[in-house]
């Protein structure tokens, strides 16, 4: 999507730059797509000659590049990327970045900055305020004139670009930790377990009936119409009930990641211990040596 | 030298003709088939784990097991799947700088694992069975390694029964095509692992392959 695309005098400018400006000028957007900062580099030369370029990134976060079959396309490294400008023309580059382009961050980002990113707040639809704060995204230097030189790299990472990977796909056996539902679990032992189909414990599937219905009335009354929202009130039985279900729902929520937490905890306990032998030892000396497991002719009589 | 033995399609006698050159060239053959190699190999680290990285390339190279130096290359998906293609280049300049000439046995197809050889090869020789339809890969073959800068030393018409059209080849191709008759003998030369240019040297196949050699250190030395 974000072709490095050199197009060669696509047009030229019928005002001409003021004598002022810089020989190459430099156009920076950004945009927030689903948690990653989508960057857009047009840079415009008004030289006579191929400049090279690079164009490095100030963002707190690696640089993802546009990518063909897995390799970074020509020029992109992990700061940025290096190219070159055609004579009097333009060349349009784009990557993205996991960070946020905050216009009032400072170099080091801090611990509170890493909580706000992680923590996802659905606004932050950047309004951009005024005094572009897409400016510093990144740094654009000129190294000076382009000459001609190809290398032997290049020529492997075009292949694999321009020809693609002929790797086997990688679900195309299901291997033994693929098929299991949790590391460090055998599948064996997670049919035993019963997984999603044993039966809760009463009090605990009690909670988390009750969890689940402040849960849903949450959900329908999140950007609700007044006919939803009244719908909702009926079923609570009055604004009381619902008055509350702001602060209910927090104490759900910290309640449910606490459990969450010690449910793993101990799942992995669990799986980890291993009484059957030295219980079966146990019983054995209990009931004198050799008694059950004898193989018998006919195993038929024993009822199992 | 790196010499890149390839061909469009599979079965026409690309990892045949790599044991005959290595041979004859005394160079050391690497099987870069990643995905369905079939020159011999054993027990120790394969081209799997150099583009793994977990081994290094000369200490996968298997000297005196044979009549020939061979790197080979691992026969499972997993291997396969770990390989890194792109360090293929690395690898094949490592083996040729202390081993010297390398010979590089192409996989079938057009995809990255047949062309990142002929990125990294000097020269390539494109192999191809007799019938008609053959031209049209090895046309493709030829092109691929125009792109990617391998020069065409020769093209083997394998397995001739007849006389093929050796000039429409040469046309087409632009380069010299040699013809490799039929033989049993050649036949074996991978499940017996031993070169006709080893055990008959006097046969036409042998002089067939001696000839492509030829060709490849008259190319070497320009």
């Amino acid at each position: 999507m974000y072709q490095p695309a050199a197009r060669p005098r696509v047009q030229t400018d019928a005002h001409g730059p003021p004598s002022d400006a810089p020989p190459v000028r430099t156009t920076t957007t950004t945009s927030r797509v689903a948690g990653v900062t989508l960057v857009r580099v047009e840079l415009r030369s008004d030289l006579a000659v191929e400049m090279r370029v690079r164009v490095s990134n100030e963002l707190d976060g690696p640089v993802l590049p546009p990518r063909r079959a897995g390799v970074p396309s020509p020029g992109w490294d992990a700061d940025g990327f290096s190219g070159t400008i055609p004579p009097s023309g333009r060349l349009g580059i784009g990557y993205a970045c996991p960070a946020v382009n905050d216009p009032d961050r400072s170099p080091g980002v801090s611990a509170d900055d890493l909580g706000k990113f992680s923590d996802e707040s659905p606004d932050e639809s950047s309004g951009i305020p005024s005094g572009n704060p897409d400016a510093s995204v990144v740094s654009v230097d000129l190294l000076g004139p382009a000459d001609v030189d190809t290398d032997e790299r290049d020529l492997v990472s075009s292949a694999v670009r321009t020809l693609g990977r002929a790797t086997p796909p990688a679900d195309a056996v299901p291997t033994e930790t693929a098929a299991a539902p949790h590391p460090g679990r055998s599948s064996a032992e997670s049919d035993h377990d019963g997984g999603a189909d044993a039966p809760l414990p009463d009090p605990l599937d009690a909670w988390l009936d009750a969890v689940e219905t402040r849960v849903e009335h949450a959900e329908r009354l999140t950007d609700a119409s007044v006919p939803e929202a009244t719908a909702v009130l009926d079923a609570c039985g009055g604004t009381a009930s619902v008055s509350e279900l702001p602060d209910s729902l927090a104490a759900d929520r910290r309640a449910l990641r606490t459990v969450a937490a010690r449910i793993d905890d101990l799942a992995a306990r669990a799986a980890a211990a291993d009484p059957d032998p030295v219980v079966s030892a146990l019983i054995e000396a209990a009931e004198g040596p050799a008694v059950r497991e004898t193989p018998t002719a006919s195993p038929s009589v024993e009822d199992r | 030298m790196i010499l890149a033995v390839t061909g469009g399609k599979g079965g026409v006698g690309k990892s045949t003709l790599s044991i005959e050159l290595g041979a004859a060239l005394d160079a050391t053959v690497v099987d870069a088939d990643l995905g369905m190699a079939d020159l011999p190999t054993g027990p120790g680290p394969d081209l799997h784990d150099v583009l793994a990285g977990r081994a290094d390339p000369l200490e996968a190279v298997r000297e005196g097991c044979g009549p020939v130096r061979l790197l080979p290359c691992g026969r499972s998906l997993a291997g396969a799947r770990a390989a890194d293609v792109t360090a293929l280049d690395e690898t094949l300049r490592a083996v040729e700088r202390a081993y010297g000439d390398v010979v590089v046995d192409c996989p079938a197809g057009m995809k990255a694992d047949a062309g990142v050889p002929l990125a990294v090869a000097d020269a390539c020789v494109v192999v191809a069975s007799p019938q008609s339809y053959a031209l049209a890969d090895a046309v493709r073959s030829r092109e691929l390694a125009r792109e990617l800068d391998a020069g065409l030393v020769a093209v083997v018409i394998n397995r001739a029964v007849d006389d093929p059209p050796e000039r429409a080849f040469e046309e087409v191709l632009g380069a010299p095509a040699v013809t490799v008759p039929a033989d049993p003998r050649i036949g074996e030369t991978i499940e017996a692992f031993r070169p006709v240019v080893r055990s008959a040297p006097s046969t036409r196949a042998a002089r067939a392959v001696v000839t492509v050699a030829d060709a490849v250190q008259r190319a070497k030395r320009v």
